[in-house]
C-alpha cells in the first residue's frame, strides 16, 4: 500500500511538471515542428486548390465603427477579385515603440502575410535591421511597383539598398478649422502670413481659442510644429534637419520655436494644452471651443461620425516665406510589409497589387467617409466624395512636406516630444528646447541613425 | 573474558552505533526529501517565474541590446556608467524621491487617523469601512482617467470650484506646472491606494488591548496622550507593513503616471520606470533600460532591508 503510494505521488508529480511545461509553451506550435508538419502534409497542401487559401493580415485597431465598415468593403472587393481567397484581417497595435509588433513577430506564433504598419524610417528599420521583415526588392521588379506608387511616395521608400516596406497611404498634416466660427468672425482661409496672424488675433480678441493641441500626446504638438516647420522655415530647411546636416538649433528653426512660444504667451495656442491629451482637444475643436487644429486625414471619419462634413475643413497654414507655397506635412502615414516568415508570400503580393490597384482606390475614394490619401499612382487624379478628403489629396498632389516625429531618430524623438510640451508649458525655452532636441539627434547620428533621400 | 571477547563485543558495539548512524541518517534523509518535495513545486516556480527574470535582467544591463536583433554586444558596465551621467535618469531618481517622500506623509498618517476614527464609530462601521475601501477595488487606468478631469485646467472641478468662489489665481495647471505636477500625482495615488492601508491599521486597531485604554481612562489620559503613548506603540507592527509597502509602491509607481502624465510635460513628472519603458520600448534601448530598473531594484532592496534593520534595532 505505501510503495502505491509512492508510485502515485511520483505519477502526480510527472503529470504536474509536465503539465507546467506544456503551460509554459507558446499557445501555437514551435514553428520547427509547423515545419515538420507542412512536410508531412505537402501532398495534401498541393491538393488544395488555390480556392482554399487565406490571406492573413494584420492591420491596425479600428478607432471607429466606419473605419470598421470601409475596411470590410476592401476585403470585400478583393475576395471578389480573387475568387475563393478568404481573407483574415486581425487588428492590433501596430506601432513599433509599444514594443508589441517586434515582440509578436519574435515570439514564435506563425506571424501574418502581411502588417499594415505605422510608417517612418526610424520604425521600419528596428524590424528590418533584425531581419523581423523580408526586403521586397524582387517583388517590387516582379510587379513593377515602382511605377505603380506616386514618385513622392516611392521615394521616401528607397533611399537604402533594400526596400522593405509598400506604402499605403501618404499624410496629409494641415489645420483643419471649423468654417462656421471663421463666418462669425468674419475671417476667410488665409492665404498669406499676414492674413494668418490677422485671423489668429481676430479669434483671440472675439475670445476664441484660435488654436488647440493635445500636447501631451507627443505626435500631436509634432503635428503643429511639424505644420509651423514646413510654414515658417520652408521644406529645404526640414530637408536638411532630416537627410542633411541640418541642426535643430539653427537660428531659422529656432525662429519657429519662438514663434510656438510667442503664439502661446499671446494665448493663440493655450498654455493649457500642455496637459490636454490629443483626445481632448479633438473634442476641444469638433465641439467649436477651438477654431483651428493640426491634423492629419485621420479626422476624416470622426468629422462624418459626427456629421460635420459642411462645418470643418482643412488648408495649409501659409508660407512665411515670400514666393514659397507651404505644402501639408506627413510622408507615408500606414505602410505594408511582409514578416520574415510569412507563409505565403505571393498571396501578400497579390493583395499588395490590389492595395495599389485603380480597384482600390476607386473603391475607397468613393465611400464619402474615407480619411486616407493612398499612395498609389492610380489615385492620382481621382476625385473623392469627401469633400475634406478632397482638399488634402489636391493640397498633396505633388508631394508633401516631412512630419519630423516619423523621420527622426529614436533619441531625437523622444526629446522632441518632451521640449516640444515644455516650450507649450512655458517649461523650456525655444532655444533650450532646440539645444536639447540637438542634443538628443547628435546621439541617433553617433548610433549610426542617418535617413538617405532618393 | 579473554582478548577475542572483547575485541568481538567491540565490533559489536560499533557495528550497532554505526547502524544507529546509518539509521538516523535515513530518517534524516527522509525528512529532507518530504521538505524538499514540499518546498519543490513552489520553488520552481519562484525560480521560473521570479528569480530567473530576475537575472536575466542583470545580464541583459551588462549587454548592449536593441530588443528585437539576435545578437548582444557585452559592454560590462557601460550602461551603468552612462545612467550616472544621464540627467533625466538622475532627474528621475530625485522624482522618485520626492514622491516616497510625498507618499509617507500623505499616506501613512491621514490613513492612520482614518483608521482610529472609523473603529470608533458606533454605528455604520461596515458602511464607512466600505466607503472608503471603494476606491482601491477601481482599476488604476480608472482612477488616473478620473482625476484627469478632476485636474483638468479649464473643466476639472477643483478650478471651477476655486473660480467660482472667486480665487482664480488658485486654480492651476495641476498637472502642468512644475511645483503641483507630482504632488498632484501623490494625491491622485494616495486617493487609490489608502483603503488597503486603511484596513490593515483596521485590523491592527482590533488587536490593541482595550485594558491599557481602560487603564489610561482611569489615568485621566486624553485622547492625544491616549493615541500617542497607546495606540502608536501597539501598531508598531503594522506601521512598519504598511511603511513599508508605501515606500516600495511609491518607487515603483508607473501605472498612474503613465496614464496622467507620461513622466511629462518637459520631463516634470518623470520617474525610473516611466523613463525606463520610454527607454525599453520607444527608444529600443533594452539594455540601458534594464541597467536603470536594475538601479532601481537595488534602491528599493537597500530601502526596505535598511527600514526593516532599523525597525529590529529600534525593537530591541
Amino acid at each position: 500500500m505505501r510503495n502505491y503510494r509512492r508510485y502515485f505521488a511520483l505519477a502526480l508529480t510527472l503529470v504536474m511538471v509536465l503539465a507546467m511545461i506544456v503551460g509554459c509553451q507558446s499557445p501555437t506550435a514551435s514553428s520547427n515542428e509547423k515545419e515538420a508538419s507542412k512536410k508531412d502534409g505537402s501532398k495534401s497542401e498541393s491538393a488544395k486548390s488555390e480556392k482554399d487559401k487565406t490571406l492573413d493580415l494584420y492591420i491596425p485597431n479600428y478607432f471607429n465603427d466606419v473605419e470598421k465598415q470601409q475596411w470590410a468593403k476592401v476585403v470585400e472587393k478583393f475576395k471578389e477579385l480573387n475568387p475563393g481567397v478568404n481573407v483574415n484581417a486581425a487588428n492590433g497595435d501596430v506601432q513599433v515603440e509599444s514594443g508589441k509588433l517586434p515582440t509578436l513577430l519574435q515570439s514564435g506564433v506563425e506571424p501574418p502575410d502581411a502588417i499594415l504598419m505605422n510608417a517612418g524610417p526610424g520604425r521600419v528599420s528596428v524590424l528590418s535591421d533584425v531581419k523581423l521583415i523580408q526586403p521586397l526588392n524582387k517583388l517590387y521588379e516582379e510587379n513593377n511597383w515602382k511605377d505603380q506608387l506616386r514618385p513622392f511616395a516611392y521615394d521616401l521608400i528607397s533611399g537604402e539598398e533594400n526596400i522593405y516596406e509598400l506604402p499605403h497611404m501618404l499624410d496629409a498634416i494641415g489645420l483643419f478649422y471649423n468654417k462656421d466660427i471663421y463666418e462669425q468672425n468674419g475671417i476667410e482661409v488665409p492665404t498669406t502670413k499676414d492674413e494668418f496672424l490677422k485671423a489668429l488675433q481676430k479669434l483671440k480678441d472675439a475670445g476664441v481659442s484660435p488654436i488647440t493641441v493635445g500636447a501631451r500626446n507627443g505626435y500631436a504638438i509634432g503635428w503643429l510644429f511639424g505644420v509651423m516647420l514646413e510654414s515658417i522655415a520652408g521644406t529645404e530647411k526640414v530637408e536638411e534637419l532630416i537627410y542633411g546636416n541640418g541642426k535643430w538649433n539653427d537660428p531659422e528653426v529656432v525662429k519657429v520655436a519662438e514663434m510656438m512660444a510667442d503664439w502661446v504667451k499671446k494665448g493663440y495656442i493655450t498654455k493649457e494644452s500642455v496637459t490636454q491629451t490629443q483626445a481632448d482637444s479633438k473634442f476641444r475643436f469638433l465641439s467649436k471651443k477651438a477654431a483651428m487644429e493640426a491634423e492629419g486625414t485621420y479626422l476624416i471619419t470622426d468629422i462624418v461620425d459626427q456629421k460635420l462634413q459642411t462645418s470643418v475643413n482643412s488648408f495649409m497654414m501659409p508660407s512665411f516665406i515670400e514666393g514659397k507655397t507651404a505644402k501639408p506635412v506627413g510622408g507615408i502615414g500606414l505602410t505594408w510589409v511582409i514578416p520574415t516568415k510569412a507563409k505565403d508570400v505571393d498571396l501578400a503580393a497579390k493583395w499588395f497589387n490590389f492595395i495599389i490597384s485603380k480597384d482600390y482606390s476607386d473603391i475607397v475614394l468613393n465611400l464619402p467617409d474615407y480619411n486616407f490619401v493612398p499612395a498609389s499612382k492610380a489615385s492620382v487624379g481621382m476625385v473623392p466624395v469627401g469633400e475634406v478628403l478632397k482638399s488634402s489629396m489636391k493640397n498633396i498632389e505633388n508631394g508633401s512636406g516631412y512630419n519630423p516625429s516619423v523621420f527622426i531618430g529614436v533619441e531625437a524623438k523622444e526629446a522632441y516630444y518632451q521640449n516640444l510640451q515644455g516650450l507649450v508649458g512655458g517649461l523650456a525655452t525655444p532655444m533650450d528646447a532646440m539645444n536639447n532636441i540637438e542634443a538628443a539627434a547628435e546621439k541617433d547620428r553617433a548610433a549610426g541613425f542617418k535617413l538617405n533621400k532618393k | 573474558m579473554n582478548v577475542y571477547d572483547s575485541t568481538s563485543s567491540l565490533e559489536i558495539e560499533q557495528k550497532k552505533s554505526l547502524s544507529i548512524i546509518k539509521g538516523r541518517n535515513k530518517i534524516k534523509f527522509k525528512k529532507m526529501i518530504t521538505i524538499i518535495s514540499f518546498l519543490l513545486p513552489a520553488l520552481i516556480l519562484y525560480s521560473i517565474f521570479m528569480l530567473y527574470p530576475m537575472i536575466d535582467a542583470v545580464r541583459f544591463s551588462f549587454f548592449d541590446w536593441d530588443g528585437a536583433a539576435t545578437s548582444m554586444n557585452f559592454v560590462g558596465i557601460d550602461n551603468y556608467v552612462k545612467l550616472t551621467d544621464d540627467k533625466i535618469f538622475l532627474k528621475a531618481l530625485g522624482h522618485n524621491l520626492l514622491w516616497v517622500v510625498l507618499s509617507l506623509i500623505l499616506m501613512v498618517i491621514p490613513t492612520l487617523i482614518l483608521a482610529v476614527l472609523i473603529s470608533r464609530v458606533k454605528k455604520g462601521k461596515t458602511f464607512f469601512r466600505a466607503g472608503f475601501y471603494l476606491p482601491s477595488v477601481l482599476s488604476l487606468a480608472v482612477v488616473g482617467v478620473l482625476w484627469s478631469k478632476i485636474y483638468d485646467p479649464m473643466m476639472g472641478p477643483i478650478n471651477v470650484f476655486l473660480k467660482s468662489i472667486g480665487l482664480e489665481n488658485l486654480a492651476k495647471n495641476w498637472l502642468g506646472e512644475p511645483y503641483f505636477v507630482i504632488p498632484a500625482l501623490v494625491i491622485a495615488s494616495t486617493w487609490a491606494f489608502y483603503g488597503l492601508y486603511m484596513i490593515l491599521f483596521l485590523a491592527g486597531l482590533q488587536n490593541v488591548n482595550s485594558e491599557l485604554y481602560e487603564a489610561a481612562d482611569l489615568d485621566g489620559a486624553g485622547p492625544i496622550r491616549k493615541f500617542w503613548s497607546i495606540t502608536i506603540p501597539s501598531l508598531r507592527n503594522t506601521l512598519n507593513v504598511v511603511i513599508s509597502m508605501v515606500i516600495i509602491n511609491a518607487l515603483k509607481g508607473f501605472a498612474l503616471i503613465w496614464i496622467m502624465t507620461q513622466g511629462g510635460p518637459f520631463y516634470m513628472s518623470e520617474l525610473v520606470s516611466t523613463y525606463v519603458y520610454k527607454a525599453a520600448f520607444s527608444m529600443n534601448k533594452v539594455s540601458y533600460a534594464t541597467a536603470g530598473s536594475v538601479v532601481l531594484g537595488i534602491i528599493v532592496i537597500v530601502f526596505t532591508i535598511g527600514f526593516n534593520y532599523y525597525r529590529e534595532r529600534s525593537e530591541n
